[in-house]
């Protein structure tokens, strides 16, 4: 099921850039992690990427992001911080289950909405995962126009 | 009132890939105008990143009339050209700000400002430059969140 009118509007949002091949993909999550640690910033609960190559394409550029608490954080090579981070006019679809499998379709659904509308990708991807400990999901999101 | 029972609070202002457009026109295009903005970058191929931000120049000689300086955030750089009317900056960066959530409808700008002042007068802050106006959408409207530089000691 594709949701129109969506949107990404968050604040305080560190963010740092990843080359990398899909099977490399835990261990960027866990680079970056260990970097909000090093840091000592405290994320408030949303994590998330955006792809700017599709998955199946091997290496992809993928950019890992975070919100915290904190409403300043200095900048360096490693993070990226910006007070504010909205994308406006997205689609979404989400999904749980097994990833692989259903992340594609998801991308597939999107692409095919977007197609279907005669509109054009006005954004990377983006992944957010969301839930708590008994039950996770993920949200896909693209801005369109 | 935020969540410390303070209207006022420190916080900064940082974004990046920064498309400007200074414009004096009538207040109530401001949305219009900045809707050109992001087309503009659209066209590029780029796509806003952060929400509107802009400055509010009065003029005296006619109260329906602004100078305005719009700031948008974009994931890219946007080369500008001479008609481009445009400027592009890599980063708005002000470490240190005040700010203030402005949402109550019929409040003037001045109220805020005066706040701030207060905050900064009883705290010993200098606050310096323009007002930053970042324009939150909510159901169909904004509200903006002003931002003002405070001066390092």
């Amino acid at each position: 099921m594709v949701i129109e009118n969506d949107s990404i509007e968050l604040r305080n949002v560190v963010s740092r850039k990843y080359l990398i091949e899909d099977s490399q993909f835990p261990k960027a999550m866990y680079d970056f992690e260990q970097l909000l640690t090093d840091r000592k910033l405290t994320p408030t609960g949303t994590l998330f990427f955006s792809l700017d190559t599709l998955p199946s394409e091997g290496h992809f550029a993928v950019e890992i992001y975070a919100t915290v608490e904190e409403d300043f954080v200095s900048q360096n090579t490693d993070l990226f911080f910006r007070s504010y981070f909205t994308v406006s006019n997205m689609i979404m679809t989400y999904y749980t289950g097994p990833v692989e499998r259903l992340t594609k379709s998801a991308y597939a659904e999107l692409i095919q909405f977007i197609e279907d509308n005669d509109w054009a990708l006005a954004s990377p991807f983006f992944q957010f995962f969301k839930g708590d400990r008994d039950f996770q999901y993920i949200e896909l999101k693209v801005g369109v126009h | 009132m935020n969540a410390d029972g303070l209207e006022v609070q420190e916080s900064s202002l940082i974004l990046f890939n920064v498309l400007i457009c200074e414009q004096t026109i009538r207040k109530d295009l401001w949305l219009e105008k900045s809707e050109q903005l992001k087309m503009k970058a659209i066209k590029r191929g780029l796509y806003p990143i952060g929400p509107l931000v802009m400055t509010i120049k009065p003029l005296q000689e006619d109260d329906r009339t602004a100078h305005f300086k719009f700031y948008l955030p974009l994931n890219g750089v946007y080369e500008c050209t001479p008609q481009n009317l445009c400027r592009f900056e890599p980063s708005l960066m002000i470490d240190h700000s005040l700010m203030i959530r402005h949402y109550e409808e019929g409040k003037p700008f001045s109220a805020s400002y005066e706040q701030m002042g207060a905050y900064a007068a009883e705290h010993h802050l200098t606050l310096s430059g323009s007002a930053y106006h970042v324009m939150i959408p909510v159901y169909g409207d904004y509200f903006a969140e002003i931002h003002m530089s405070v001066q390092s000691s």
